[in-house]
């Protein structure tokens, strides 16, 4: 009976820490819950009205233009030279050895050697009145144009994907920190009750380099985790309660499940218990309301058209249409990730010649029909979209190990790349940041990744700076310690 | 979603019922006893009366319906007594409670 023994020694330990939380100082854990569901602002409350649903809506800190967040993030990073960033310069180098001063203590992913400059395989014209750039990658797309607002001097300091997509979503390369979704359901709750506040739709095959981190709620309460959603299957992995325990039965588990909870809270006042509380009253509410909003068979036929979804399947397109009716019903933050759009030239699927234009090919018509979708239903004022990726391509063609390429393609870049976002009172029809001729460096308006997230934050009516969560004795944020608003994008 | 993971994953759902399982077995006569059985062996604590309480309602409330319905019954738990069954969606909640899955 080892085991029991260890229980029980457990069980005396347990008075001690619990003992800790409960009647040292006047209990430690009361003070807790005031910081860890208070959302915005450093007062501590130490009395005042205890929130008991930590996804109860809440105020944010000054007046929103956003409401909802839809974040697009390709996987792997598109090819800003073959999409957006028009460099007819470069086009003039193709096949020329790249200058010495581009590689100069330059450290990449997979380059070795000197590399050839490659010009962009697409053709670039300026589309709608505000004349952006776009390349002909896009059969769709210039027809919401001037809805758009491009960064195109993004920059980061993760050249792999891993940690540059943890950078992009959590603010930090380093796993362990919430992500963009979690912090903002922690400052505003979710408006609909009955929904996860912050749902992650993911197509192409694969997820994330970075792995579920990418929307997991690192050291904020576990309610605030991103909520995966599949177009495939059960809308939510083991939503579906095992056969014979029906929906009626089911409720008073859960009733009996959260009075036993209350009664624990009651005892220790451990705020971490009424996060579970609420977990599991909000997995019995999506038992009914996930699948309901996850069934995009009901939408009319023109929405289908417009958007090219495959019922049934996964695909970017019905995740966009997801996105849509998930915003529509009041979810804070949709995250779509697509994977695949790592085109190192090592074959056919990963080439700029094929390989880019088949990825673009699954959003152009998507991505499109969204931003359309959300205009004509008066909602695209309030949604804020962002296409966003955690790196840049290079000017140069990859060669591999030093190796001529099969097919061309373009290894990571860190120090340039293209972000846009549209709707949630950002510019329309605005570019900002440029890089250099040969599209290598920012020179102009560099914005970094801690500026975009302070950035959308900053749409959601926080400032990003006192949106704080104290833990392991100091106070993290989503931008850490850096990042700046980019008062130029907005409207 | 974590919860939905330990409420429906089908690893934690053989746990409860094979917990059941011990629990009608060795957890004694009654099922007052046996509940408290089950919430023994897995915090190592006793089972506090207003918590026995709701479970015990819970087992009546599953027992009941698996009475009227063995069907259902059959689909939850195979090859079992009702009562069993009923004590299997007990140990089910049971393995969810925050004083089990938080080490203490």
């Amino acid at each position: 009976m080892k085991l029991q023994d260890e229980l029980q020694l457990e069980s005396a330990l347990l008075e001690t820490r619990r003992h800790f939380l409960k009647q040292c100082t006047s209990g430690l854990g009361m003070m807790a819950l005031g910081t860890m569901f208070g959302g915005c602002g450093s007062e501590k409350k130490a009395s005042g009205p205890i929130i008991t649903n930590p996804l109860d809506p809440k105020i944010s800190q000054f007046a929103a233009k956003a409401k909802s967040v839809i974040f697009l993030h390709m996987c792997g990073s598109p090819s800003q030279l073959e999409l957006w960033d028009y460099k007819p310069e470069l086009s003039k180098l193709d096949g020329q050895p790249c200058p010495p001063s581009f590689l100069e203590g330059k450290k990449f992913a997979f380059i070795r050697g000197v590399p050839d400059m490659l010009g962009s395989v697409g053709q670039f014209k300026q589309h709608g009145q505000s004349g952006a750039w776009i390349s002909d990658y896009f059969n769709y797309l210039p027809q919401v144009a001037d809805e758009i607002s491009f960064l195109k001097a993004m920059y980061t300091d993760q050249f792999n994907h891993a940690p540059a997509q943890l950078f992009m979503h959590t603010g930090s390369a380093r796993l362990g920190r919430p992500s963009m979704g979690s912090w903002v359901t922690y400052g505003l709750g979710s408006e609909n009750a009955n929904l996860p506040g912050f749902v992650v739709l993911t197509s192409g095959g694969k997820a994330p380099d970075a792995g579920k981190s990418v929307w997991g709620s690192g050291f904020l309460p576990s309610v605030y985790q991103g909520v995966q959603c599949r177009s495939e299957g059960d809308p939510v992995l083991f939503l579906s309660d095992p056969g014979g325990l029906d929906r009626d039965l089911r409720k008073k588990a859960i009733d009996a499940l959260s009075e036993v909870n209350r009664q624990q809270y009651e005892e220790f006042k451990d705020p971490e218990t009424l996060a579970r509380i609420a977990q599991y009253e909000m997995a019995f509410k999506m038992q009914v309301s996930v699948p309901e909003v996850m069934d995009i068979s009901k939408e009319p036929t023109y929405i289908h058209q417009l958007y090219g979804t495959e019922p049934g399947k996964s695909s970017f397109a019905n995740n966009c249409l997801l996105a849509r009716k998930l915003v529509e019903q009041g979810v804070r933050f949709v995250q779509l990730y697509d994977w695949g759009w790592d085109t190192h030239g090592d074959g056919k699927g990963t080439s700029l010649e094929f390989g880019l234009r088949d990825k673009v090919k699954q959003i152009d018509q998507a991505m499109t029909a969204l931003l359309l979708d959300l205009k004509q239903r008066g909602m695209l004022e309030e949604t804020l979209v962002v296409w966003g990726t955690e790196f840049g391509r290079t000017p140069m063609q990859e060669n591999r190990n030093g190796k001529k390429m099969p097919f061309k393609g373009r290894d990571h870049h860190t120090d340039a790349f293209t972000c846009w976002m549209a709707g949630g009172g950002v510019k329309r029809g605005f570019s900002m940041g440029e890089s250099d001729e040969l599209g290598y460096f920012g020179v102009k308006d560099r914005t970094h990744i801690h500026d975009l997230q302070a950035t959308i934050l900053h749409q959601l009516g926080f400032d990003h700076e006192k949106l704080i969560y104290e833990f392991q004795g100091r106070n993290f944020r989503l931008t850490d310690v850096s990042g700046k608003v980019i008062k130029n994008v907005i409207a | 979603m974590q919860a939905l993971v330990t409420l429906n994953d089908s690893a934690f759902v053989d746990i409860s019922q094979h917990f059941a399982r011990r629990m009608a077995y060795e957890g004694g006569k009654t099922v007052s006893a046996q509940i408290q059985k089950g919430y023994w062996w897995m915090t190592g604590r006793n089972l506090p009366k207003s918590k026995q309480l709701v479970f015990e309602k819970l087992y009546q409330d599953a027992l009941i319906r698996f009475k009227k319905d063995p069907k259902k019954q059959e689909d939850w738990m195979c090859n079992t007594t009702p009562e069993t069954a009923a004590l299997a969606v007990v140990a089910n909640t049971m393995l969810n409670m925050d004083e089990f899955i938080t080490k203490q």
